[in-house]
């Protein structure tokens, strides 16, 4: 049989102890995982920017590549540009590149005014400026993540349906 | 009848000195995670700059001297945000294809880009081959 010593509980002073270390460790740990979570949040919308700003680039360089004509539009405003890009001798374009003021969203698609033309990604851009030559497109963009981080990229690719790249090649 | 001893203090402290260990290693990884990532912005910049010129040696001629065994190009600031954070410069070397004939078969081109992220040094390189 136990004694009564033993079945004597805690005392106040003991529970406060327990309480003040306890709420300091679940403090700490509260902290920390809101720390990490911020951090691993931040990174996971940063690589997704990237992602999306290669998936960009890379479609811009496919299309252009197969292309033989590129013009450029400073539309809405020079930082926010559109091409248009002409397959053969055809008049008309047959793909567009371009940035849409009302979300700040790359689209693609065969008509600016496609609605249905969804956009390339989520990440806002920036920056989306090109520079077209008789045989070239170059491509400067600036997205921004989520978590507010700029992730900038570049692309260039030779258009080698163009008449020039075609003399250039064959000199 | 039941051990009622509870836990000791040494046990205790034990304890709690490996759960602290635990979390500085989880938060260790978690900005190792951050880093590479951080790591992996300018590399993408880096092969952008690389494919770049990759792609515009599509219309040198092939007798230009830039397309020359040996060549090795002046290095060009590597860009990124506005601000010089390395160089890129690219080389022209032979390369012997053993099933065929003679031992410059191809032109290969590489592109190297070098930068400094915060204290340390990074690099890529793209190549491409090239009939002579």
């Amino acid at each position: 049989m136990r004694g009564l010593r033993a079945e004597r509980g805690l005392t106040l002073t003991e529970v406060a102890v327990v309480m003040i270390l306890g709420t300091i460790v679940m403090g700490g740990l509260v902290g920390f995982y809101l720390s990490s979570q911020g951090l691993w949040l931040d990174a996971s919308t940063q690589a997704i920017a990237q992602r999306e700003a290669d998936l960009v680039a890379s479609a811009v360089r496919d299309s252009v590549r197969k292309s033989s004509r590129a013009i450029v539009t400073a539309s809405p405003d020079s930082l926010r540009q559109q091409v248009a890009l002409y397959r053969g001798g055809e008049a008309a374009p047959y793909w567009y590149f371009f940035w849409n003021p009302s979300d700040s969203l790359v689209y693609a698609g065969p008509d600016v005014t496609d609605a249905a033309a969804g956009p390339m990604g989520v990440s806002p851009v920036e920056r989306f400026q090109l520079q077209a030559s008789s045989y070239a497109v170059r491509l400067d963009l600036r997205m921004r993540s989520a978590s507010g981080d700029r992730i900038e990229t570049s692309a260039f690719a030779i258009m080698r349906n163009s008449a020039e790249y075609a003399r250039l090649a064959n000199r | 009848m039941l051990d009622e001893r509870g836990f000791s203090l040494m046990e205790a402290l034990t304890a709690a000195t490996i759960s602290v260990i635990a979390v500085l290693g989880l938060a260790y990884s978690f900005s190792i995670g951050h880093g590479l990532v951080d790591r992996y912005e300018v590399a993408r910049a880096a092969v952008g700059v690389a494919q770049a010129q990759l792609e515009s040696m599509a219309v040198l001629p092939r007798s230009d001297a830039q397309f020359a065994i040996g060549f090795r190009s002046p290095s060009t600031p590597f860009l990124y945000e506005g601000r010089e954070v390395g160089s890129s410069d690219w080389r022209v070397t032979a390369l012997d294809d053993p099933d065929l004939p003679g031992t410059s078969d191809f032109k290969r081109v590489v592109v190297t880009v070098r930068w400094r992220q915060d204290t340390r040094m990074d690099s890529l390189s793209l190549e491409r081959l090239w009939l002579p």
